[in-house]
């Protein structure tokens, strides 16, 4: 008796479907829905911290794979304007809009003097890595200084203030 | 008699396209960003042809000479009324709280004091120097400047 009736519910869906193929449709289909609401919240949330976090309209200034800016608490936003990199070996790059010159030091006078003429710039900015040496940003500052410039300025990595 | 039929009141907000156009700005904001913000320290340098009369005072200034080792000598200069233990000391290599230590100080009893000079060793590093300055500003010292070598 218990076998048959194990055997008769195992099989009384079955049979059931099969004689009435019709109540299969019939059947409410389940319905998933997705909570968008909470996504949105997010997204939102998301949004607003890229917009507060973005600064629009600053100067941006390139900085080379191997070189890391000294971290600064109290310094001032950067202006567009002529950089100076200060690279090994007593190399000095030019940067001026999308125009870039690499100059040895005993060229970095004329490079400078022929800049500042062209741009009509009174400040340069030096960039250099952290670990550098005064002896090799020195000659940046005094050349810039002769070329005529009035003002050098120094890049760092902007923290905020604490 | 028929019952009219009411209409119902619930309505679902198609949130979908809104989910694109702020996944649209997300996007667009996550690839345009500037995560690592540039500034500059603005040295005040002195040219030769600023240089006063003979019988023209010099202003206070303090004076930090950057040692080879990176140790600092800090000096006031022109400035007579001003503790003994103000007027000069000596910090260790690295020792950027006691420097900070000293700006507040020498702050606190001279606030008329704007002008620092920082004279470094050709061995000063690029950072310390930025730390320093960085440290000067922090007590309102407005006119850093630099002596070159």
């Amino acid at each position: 008796m218990l076998e048959q009736s194990q055997i008769l519910r195992q099989t009384a869906p079955s049979s059931i479907g099969a004689g009435f193929g019709h109540a299969r449709s019939n059947r409410k289909k389940p319905e998933s829905s997705l909570t968008l609401t909470s996504l949105v919240d997010c997204f939102t949330t998301i949004l607003v911290y890229l917009l507060l976090a973005s600064s629009f309209g600053a100067a941006e200034l390139q900085i080379p794979k191997h070189m890391a800016l000294p971290q600064a608490y109290h310094s001032a936003n950067l202006e567009d304007g002529i950089v100076v990199v200060v690279n090994n070996h007593g190399q000095y790059t030019i940067e001026y809009g999308r125009t870039k010159s690499t100059v040895p030091v005993n060229q970095l006078f004329e490079a400078l003097h022929q800049e500042k003429s062209a741009t009509a710039q009174d400040f340069v900015v030096v960039q250099a890595d952290k670990s550098t040496n005064f002896s090799e940003v020195n000659p940046a500052v005094l050349t810039a200084l002769q070329a005529g410039f009035k003002q050098v300025r120094f890049a760092v990595l902007q923290e905020d203030a604490r | 008699m028929k019952r009219r039929s009411r209409k119902t009141l619930d309505f679902d907000l198609n949130l979908l396209p809104f989910i694109s156009v702020l996944a649209v700005c997300i996007s667009f904001l996550l690839l345009t960003s500037v995560w690592t913000k540039v500034g500059t320290f603005n040295l005040n340098q002195a040219f030769g042809t600023d240089g006063a009369g003979p019988n023209v005072k010099n202003p206070p200034s303090l004076w930090v000479k950057m040692e080879n080792d990176g140790s600092m000598e800090m000096k006031v200069n022109e400035m007579n009324r001003l503790p003994a233990r103000l007027r000069e000391t000596r910090i260790s290599a690295s020792n950027w709280y006691a420097v900070e230590s000293y700006a507040h100080a020498l702050k606190s009893v001279a606030p008329q004091l704007d002008i620092a000079l920082i004279l470094p060793a050709p061995d000063s590093s690029y950072n310390s120097i930025v730390t320093v300055m960085d440290h000067l500003k922090k007590q309102n010292f407005s006119q850093i400047g630099i002596a070159p070598l």
